[in-house]
């Protein structure tokens, strides 16, 4: 796997958990079990071997953690694009439902395909495009328009 | 509003604002068939709640879009890629951070507990114990080097009033072991040779050095060649009892007498303790003066006697004895030619001292 996918699975654990400790954790289970679904079959996509690696972790780890209690420092190294206000994500994460937040992550940040999530998934392109819809417009509801600025540490 | 604008995909019917709605995401992110596109901008058009949703879309990935631009350190990287080790594998899953603080510290305090039990069972404490008794062994040693500093008093002029002293007396040894080991016995026998012999014949007058610091070479050489003799050597204890009339009346007297001879206390109490109706003595007392101290006793009844084997071994010359004096009840009655045993060994009945 590439570091570009490295760097998929801890994005998506960090933005899911807002807990860097616990994300660092959970990327390193992930990648090693992705690793493994990628050796098991040959065949398998490397980002549906990701969307199903991550899905499991986070199932495995979300009903040990409550959402909206961020604990992340600023020493921890996400580098998140200075100016931008986390504030909407922690407040979305908080209240959205689990697998349109989820889908969000996977198609918009993670910028992996439809597709490819839908097979990880084992969900129908249409409910995944209505879950990424529904997330959009609450998030959306939430955050206002941002503008383009140099990378920052987390605050 | 002009139901023949807005038409599904079919053309048959106008489009809900519960499917426009849904469809929302479709149009923005252009996956709307030409017809599907045409009529969803129909509907936007009346639609103000729609205006604001695709608002809120596009506010939605303008954000996201920012989400991910955001950068993953290369140390977080390699830290995710290193697999972690066995220990650390325990540790995240145990989360042993966030146990409650109580069971934190019993898990502790019984790890503590079970480290020092086991230090408690696995050290080799009869081996340190054997250490210890063996270096108290070496103290009698010291001991025994004090005594031939009295010997050089002897030698100097104060022969014939320090004699007494010039074998070891038990009865001051209060912290020695009751157990001696062959070696330090050997030592401790050279050392009451030198004391004993003096004051059989006048010594010569030494010179300072000989007689202020012993001979090292001259104490090795005598240890070489007594060593042997003595590792052959077997300890023996004379005990001894007899029934006295008046014992509270007599007991000062044997005391005196034994005094006399030369005896001095060897265990903790002083010669003639009051034991009961009687008294008891153990008392040590050079061995040519036995026949005298058998004649001491004898003066005040029949003493009964006879040679024992005992671990401790005296130094050559000297005889260790215990005798228990009781009184005599009226029905008794004294039992003649009791046997006794010679130092030597050979046993003679009380008539022959």
């Amino acid at each position: 796997m590439s570091e570009n996918d490295v760097k998929a699975i801890a994005l998506f654990f960090f933005y899911a958990l807002l807990d860097d400790r616990r994300a660092l954790d959970a990327a390193g289970e992930a990648l090693e079990m992705a690793r493994r679904r990628l050796a098991a079959n040959t065949e398998l996509k490397t980002t549906v071997a990701i969307v199903g690696a991550t899905q499991q972790i986070w199932d495995k780890h979300s009903g040990q953690f409550v959402r909206g209690r961020p604990n992340y420092s600023l020493e921890s190294g996400w580098l998140v694009p200075q100016g931008l206000d986390l504030g909407p994500w922690k407040e979305f994460q908080k209240s959205a439902q689990e697998d349109e937040f989820l889908c969000l992550i996977w198609s918009k940040i993670l910028k992996i395909s439809d597709e490819d999530i839908s097979q990880g998934l084992g969900i129908s392109i249409g409910t995944l495009r209505y879950r990424i819809g529904r997330a959009l417009r609450k998030l959306g509801m939430m955050a206002n328009p941002v503008t383009t600025k140099p990378l920052g540490v987390v605050k | 509003m002009d139901n023949g604008n807005f038409y599904s995909k079919k053309g048959q019917r106008k489009i809900s604002s519960f499917v426009g709605q849904e469809l929302l995401y479709d149009y923005i992110s252009g996956q709307l068939d030409t017809e599907r596109q045409k009529a969803v901008d129909e509907f936007l058009k009346e639609n103000r709640e729609a205006q604001g949703d695709i608002q809120k879309i596009n506010n939605g990935i303008t954000y996201v879009d920012r989400l991910a631009e955001t950068v993953v350190s290369q140390a977080l990287l390699e830290k995710i890629e290193t697999p972690s080790n066995y220990f650390q594998t325990v540790q995240t899953r145990l989360r042993f951070e966030e146990w409650p603080v109580g069971l934190k510290l019993g898990l502790e305090a019984m790890i503590v507990a079970l480290g020092i039990t086991s230090v408690a069972i696995l050290v080799p404490w009869h081996k340190i114990m054997n250490l210890r008794s063996h270096s108290e062994n070496v103290v009698l040693t010291e001991i025994a080097h004090e005594t031939v500093k009295k010997t050089t008093e002897v030698e100097t002029g104060n022969a014939v009033k320090e004699q007494p002293a010039a074998f070891q007396d038990e009865g001051v040894q209060t912290t020695k072991p009751n157990i001696v080991d062959e070696t330090d016995v050997s030592k401790a026998s050279i050392k009451a040779e030198v004391a004993v012999t003096p004051p059989a014949t006048p010594p010569p007058v030494p010179e300072p050095q000989k007689t202020t610091v012993p001979d090292t070479t001259a104490v090795a050489a005598a240890a070489t060649d007594t060593s042997e003799k003595d590792s052959k050597r077997v300890g023996f204890l004379y005990r001894g009892t007899m029934l006295v009339t008046n014992a509270p009346a007599v007991t000062p007297k044997m005391v005196e007498k034994l005094t006399a001879l030369g005896s001095r206390k060897a265990g903790e109490v002083e010669m003639g303790w009051k034991k009961g109706n009687g008294s008891y003595f153990h008392f040590t007392v050079p061995e040519n003066k036995y026949d005298e101290v058998l004649a001491v006793f004898n003066q005040y009844g029949q003493l009964k006697i006879q040679k024992e084997r005992h671990e401790r071994i005296m130094p050559e010359g000297i005889i260790r004895l215990i005798i228990t004096v009781d009184e005599k009840k009226s029905k008794q009655a004294d039992k003649p030619d009791e046997k006794v045993t010679a130092p030597n060994g050979s046993e003679t009945s009380d008539s022959e001292q």
